[in-house]
């Protein structure tokens, strides 16, 4: 389904600000697949789903998606492939434009967009059906501005947005973070629904490692811009997995993760 | 009376350039001064023609796509060449000076005598009202021909406004307001936002130069000095406009924007009869614009001290 490899990303090469986001990343997800990303700040997690979304074109190596090569496409036209939820809240919707309209904006995605009426009427009948299965109440508020949502509801919406139309590739980067627990613990139940009922493709960057525990069928862990850990879905590997997340907690805590002790770290834990 | 329904016209022409504006100016929030290039493009393209007997219809359309290519070379030169939006919008307007003197081979084209939409619209007046020289309006005599292309500005300009206010309720459209309003958002979801700033620029500025194009043809003459600071006079209008309706639902805004506009001509014919000094205007309209910019942000953080007082 995607297939990186070996990918690196240098930002503002050969200046003093230069930074390895990306250093020769190798990665086969297979379709249906849930993988969880941890890694410390900076470590190049939203480099990765960056890369792949086309944010950024890489320096080198190759992407392909869904059994295209879109190592050289622009953003736009990968959008057509993945959908992509981002940290910040106001980030995937347009706040001064109605959920409908945010909604009519998805439902287009990855399509030429004509002079057909936006809002048609056979569509907002669809809206309401969807969007109360959110639960929040929004199918009666389809013509607010989204500027009036809370971050929790927007990101419920930006969610539905992105898997709309069923992306072949759903990118979510700490797409909990900025929310108050309530509102996180509702949006991993959401995207554990959508998720299961479009059995997506998904990498999902966390900054929670019980997300990280609990969700996923496979778990990567980036350190400075390589993956240093990389564990699949069976029941006793979840066990280690969580040893291994416990102390990764504690050395993330005391800021102490370099190369040597991440290499040490693989070296007992796997 | 004839002063009054001229400030009128002149309001409902200049709500092209304020619609214009409101594209590029509140949407995309690109403030696009080839607007002062491209109001002039369109007088001078369509007077070289009209004087050349081109009908004027055709004139004024082909104003339109002339503005619409302006708009995209500022477009370009901001999206492709990644040259700053204020620099890319002074580049073409200053390219478009020597430009619009080429077209018109001087600096002024009177069309005094020439066959234009004016010209059109007095005749559908003549044709309705016979050989009636004034008609009496609530108490005021008005000329069939002031009045006339009155009725016919106020109808042309509705149809304007329909046009675009359905466009932003399209599909395209829609992409085009979610572009200004979170690019990153819109790009996500697989929208060229790129082509959509070159696309809404060249919209903005097709309607800038149907604008000058009409004014052109509604005082009887073009001037390559006549788009100076037009950018400021649709910006005014605009936040008129927008006071007046107060909503940000786009067909408000429209019907705002052409309500600002006829109410900014009306205020300026009647400063300039209590004795203004035309050449005050653009001083005072600016004043007027940085006011309004900066008024909605004072009051706010005056609001925000009184409250923090209130609570402390
Ligand atoms: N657009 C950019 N320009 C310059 N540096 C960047 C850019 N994006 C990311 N970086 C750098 O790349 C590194 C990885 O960043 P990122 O992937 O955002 O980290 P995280 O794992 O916290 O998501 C960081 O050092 C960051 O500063
Ligand atoms: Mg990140």
């Amino acid at each position: 389904m995607l297939e990186i490899d070996n990918i690196s990303k240098t930002f503002n090469t050969g200046t003093a600000n230069e930074v390895r986001a990306l250093v020769g990343i190798n990665l086969v997800v297979d379709k249906g697949s849930w993988v969880s990303i941890i890694g410390t700040n900076g470590s190049g997690k939203s480099a990765l789903l960056n890369s792949i979304a086309g944010t950024f074109m890489v320096d080198s190596g190759e992407i392909s998606l869904a059994g295209q090569q879109i190592t050289n496409w622009p953003k736009h036209k990968r959008a057509g492939l993945i959908g992509h939820v981002f940290q910040n809240p106001f980030t995937g919707t347009a706040p001064n434009m109605s959920i409908a309209e945010n909604l009519v904006l998805a439902v287009y995605r990855g399509q030429k967009r004509g002079l057909g009426w936006a809002l048609k009427h056979s569509l907002t009948n669809d809206f309401k059906n969807r969007v109360r299965h959110l639960g929040l109440g929004l199918e009666y508020r389809l013509d607010s501005p989204v500027g009036t949502l809370s971050g929790g509801q927007r990101q419920a919406l930006t969610l539905l947005m992105a898997t709309w139309v069923k992306p072949k590739l759903l990118l979510l980067d700490e797409h909990t973070a900025a929310l108050d627990p309530k509102s996180a613990t509702l949006i991993i139940k959401l995207s554990e629904e959508i998720i299961s009922r479009q059995n997506l493709t998904v990498l999902m960057v966390t900054h929670s490692m019980e997300q990280a525990a609990k969700l996923g069928d496979r778990l990567l862990m980036l350190h400075q811009g390589k993956i240093i850990h990389d564990v699949g879905g069976s029941e006793k590997k979840r066990t280690r997995v969580n040893e291994l997340l416990f102390r990764f907690d504690e050395l993330r805590g005391r800021d102490q993760m370099d190369e040597n002790t991440a290499e040490m770290l693989r070296r007992n834990y796997i | 009376m004839t002063l009054l329904v001229g400030s009128l016209v002149i309001g409902l022409i200049l709500s092209l350039l304020a619609l214009g504006i409101f594209i590029s100016f509140r949407i995309f929030h690109f403030p696009d001064i080839t607007a002062d290039g491209s109001f002039t493009l369109g007088a001078s393209v369509s007077a070289v023609m009209i004087v050349n007997g081109v009908n004027p219809l055709l004139a004024t359309a082909i104003a339109f796509v002339f503005g619409t290519i302006a708009g995209s070379i500022t477009g370009i030169l901001n999206t492709k060449f990644k040259i700053n939006n204020l620099l890319a919008g002074i580049l073409v307007m200053t390219a478009l000076y020597s430009v619009n003197l080429r077209i018109m081979g001087k600096s002024n084209i009177p069309l005094l005598f020439d066959i234009t939409l004016m010209t059109y619209a007095e005749s559908i007046g003549s044709f309705i009202f016979g050989r009636l020289d004034s008609i009496n309006l609530f108490g005021w005599q008005v000329y069939v021909s002031d009045f006339s292309i009155l009725i016919s500005a106020s109808i042309l300009i509705g149809i304007f406004g329909v046009i675009l206010y359905v466009f932003f309720r399209t599909n395209l459209g829609t992409a085009m307001r979610a572009t200004g309003d979170n690019d990153q958002m819109i790009r996500a979801l697989g929208v060229n936002a790129e082509y959509m700033v070159i696309l809404g620029l060249a919209l903005s500025n097709g309607l800038i130069a149907i604008s000058g194009a009409l004014l052109a043809q509604y005082q009887g003459f073009a001037d390559v000095q006549m788009g100076i600071g037009v950018i400021v006079w649709g910006l005014a209008s605009v936040i008129i406009g927008e006071a007046l309706v107060g909503s940000r639902l786009v067909g408000m805004i429209i019907i705002g924007a052409v309500m600002g506009s006829v109410l900014f001509r009306l205020l300026v014919a009647i400063a300039l009869r209590m004795g203004l000094n035309p050449n005050d205007l653009k001083l005072i309209t600016a004043a007027f614009v940085f006011i309004a910019l900066v008024l909605p942000g004072l009051l706010d953080r005056l609001k925000n001290k009184r409250e923090k007082a209130a609570n402390a």
